[in-house]
């Protein structure tokens, strides 16, 4: 638990040192001011009540997009630069090599979403928006960044190569995404209660979070569903390290 | 009758038993494959404490296949290693913390700093009184005054000094450097070789190297490996002296010499006269028996001024060179 620890420290002062990690902060930052700005004027305009959902929201697709940036370097740079050699010689396990990387990231991830409370606080200045959507809404992003990083650390530490990790990050999380969006059109095209529609739209992240917490409701199911995704991802990249030592 | 008996069991095994205890690397058979080719084949060695082994091939000899399999970096295909009493395949990570490791690659974070780098590792290895162990280490090194340069910033002998410190950091008992040398300028190198034979005695130290006086310097033994086979083992004294078989004898005469290779050949005893150059020549002599004083007196008598004459042992170096030779040679006759 202490390895784990002492790994996830160095990934999260690394973050600010890397040039990318800025890079992604900046542009995800600005990205997302521009949409609250335009979002809030659209609504303020009709004479509705601007909501902190409006910003959470596409936060969401926004994630999909620079989550695996952020994570590509986390193992395949130990592979590709031999220090890999240096960690699994030292008395650390897999596992905690694993979890240090992904909590690291999640940190990092925990500080972008920090920043947008100052969405909140703009709206608590100019309006009454709903706290039970600012507290559920964070809690449900902390999880969806948790489980998309996960994917993220999986997907580099099957290459050695950035690029390659980055693409692996992109094909799950836009699979993933993919199959919700076809559960949506099934469910357009079929009418409402068809069973392929809800068996994907339980895949994906989206529904977990834009029909609840995104609405002001904590839902375990959806709680045990963004913990399952980090368990089970984090545990098949631990199989993989330890792969790794039998090639 | 019996109790002698009974007395010779009972020193045996107490004989087994301190020889286990003095072994800090135990290995028996070890064998690597990587999918068909054999990297290493049967291996089998040890090191006892405080001894410093020096593991000497060409490329591709397997050094580095086998310290990784011990540093458990790597499973073996077969066979068993043992490291400070624990098996390094069951017992992988109480192995691993009585292993210092400097891998062939020198992996090293070069986005951090020298300190940072070894404050990380200490922290990993879970080291007391961290700030004052690296201080220790950094100065046993030489890298004092480099604490807080990026490592990126480092030439290679620096970085290489940087590894070295890091395998130190947790006091290991056993050492395994791979090539701790390669790269290094000559001040360096003899700073990297006093410093390891100082390791030496209180802790076991491996290293693997191309260099063949490396391993005479340093190595209180050595091992020649060659395509994933030992092919030599003793002490660089002892090698020399077992393999270079028949005496070499140096002789050196005033003037060109001519006519001194036939003059010698004649003598009893010589196998082989190598002109070196002009008066200069090494003679080869069957084993026993020292031919000094007749070569002397074949010189003069033939009327050649004797300049010098001395006995020459095989260096380490032809004698690696021959058996990678013969083995080579041993597998040409069998594919034949
Ligand atoms: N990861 C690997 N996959 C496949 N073959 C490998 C791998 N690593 C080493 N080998 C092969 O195993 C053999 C032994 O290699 P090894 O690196 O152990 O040699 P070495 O003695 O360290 O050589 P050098 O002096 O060049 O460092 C070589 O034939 C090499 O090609
Ligand atoms: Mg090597």
């Amino acid at each position: 638990m202490r390895n784990t620890w002492t790994i996830a420290k160095r990934e999260f002062v690394h973050y600010f040192v890397s040039p990318i990690a800025y890079a992604v902060a900046v542009l995800f930052l600005s990205i997302l001011g521009l949409l609250f700005v335009a979002n809030v004027n659209n609504v303020a305009q009709q004479g509705g009540s601007p909501s902190i959902s409006f910003v959470f929201g596409p936060l969401t697709t926004l994630l999909l997009f620079f989550a695996p940036v952020l994570t590509m370097r986390l193992l395949a740079d130990e592979q590709s630069k031999g220090t890999l050699e240096l960690l699994l010689t030292a008395p650390l396990q897999e596992w905690e090599l694993v979890v240090g990387k992904w909590l690291g990231a999640w940190l990092f991830g925990l500080c972008l979403l920090a920043t947008t409370t100052i969405y909140a606080v703009i709206l608590y200045a100019y309006g009454n928006p709903d706290t039970g959507v600012v507290y559920a809404g964070l809690l449900g992003l902390a999880l969806l960044i948790g489980a998309i990083l996960a994917i993220g650390v999986f997907a580099s530490s099957v290459t050695g190569n950035l690029i390659a990790s980055v693409a692996i990050g992109y094909a799950f999380v836009l699979t993933i995404w993919i199959i919700g969006f076809a559960g949506q059109v099934v469910r357009v095209l079929f009418g409402g209660n068809q069973v392929i529609a809800t068996v994907t739209e339980y895949i994906d992240f989206a529904g977990h979070f834009s029909n609840t917490f995104n609405r002001g409701i904590i839902d375990t199911t959806d709680i045990v569903y963004f913990v399952s995704v980090i368990a089970i991802t984090l545990f098949l990249a631990t199989r993989v390290v330890e792969a790794r030592r039998w090639r | 009758m019996k109790a002698i008996a009974v007395c010779a069991c009972y020193v045996k095994k107490n004989l087994t038993d301190n020889f286990k205890k003095d072994n800090m690397i135990q290995v028996e058979g070890l064998t690597k494959r990587y999918g068909s080719r054999l990297a290493i084949d049967h291996l089998t060695f040890h090191a006892d404490k405080g001894e410093i082994v020096g593991f000497l091939g060409p490329n591709g000899a397997g050094k580095t296949t086998t310290m990784r399999i011990l540093t458990g970096y790597m499973p073996a295909s077969e066979g068993k290693a043992i490291v400070a009493g624990r098996d390094v395949f069951t017992d992988s990570l109480e192995a691993r913390k009585r292993i210092g490791y400097l891998p062939e690659t020198v992996p090293l974070y070069t986005e951090m700093s020298v300190w940072q780098y070894l404050d990380f590792m200490g922290e990993l290895r879970q080291l007391p009184n961290r700030d004052d162990r690296i201080e220790e280490v950094m100065e046993s090194v030489h890298m004092t005054d480099r604490a807080d340069s990026l490592i990126s910033n480092l030439s290679k002998g620096m970085r290489q000094r940087v590894g070295l410190a890091q395998a130190l950091l947790h006091k290991p008992e056993v050492l395994i450097l791979d090539e701790p040398t390669i790269g290094l300028d000559p001040a360096q190198v003899r700073d990297v070789r006093e410093l390891i034979r100082e390791l030496g005695g209180e802790r076991t130290v491996m290293l693997s190297t191309h260099i063949l006086s490396e391993a005479q310097a340093i190595c209180n033994r050595v091992l020649i490996i060659n395509k994933g086979k030992i092919l030599a083992e003793d002490t660089p004294d002892r090698l020399r002296a077992r393999l270079s078989g028949g005496d070499r004898v140096g002789v050196k005469v005033m003037g060109d010499g001519a006519g001194l290779t036939e003059a010698l050949n004649k003598v009893p005893g010589v196998t082989a006269v190598h002109p070196i150059k002009d008066g200069e020549y090494e003679i080869d002599a069957a084993p026993g028996g020292n031919i000094r004083p007749e070569i002397a007196k074949a010189v003069v008598n033939g009327g050649w001024n004797l300049m010098e004459l001395k006995a020459m042992g095989m260096s380490l170096e032809e004698i690696y060179l021959q058996l990678v030779r013969e083995e080579a040679e041993e597998e040409e006759a069998q594919n034949a």
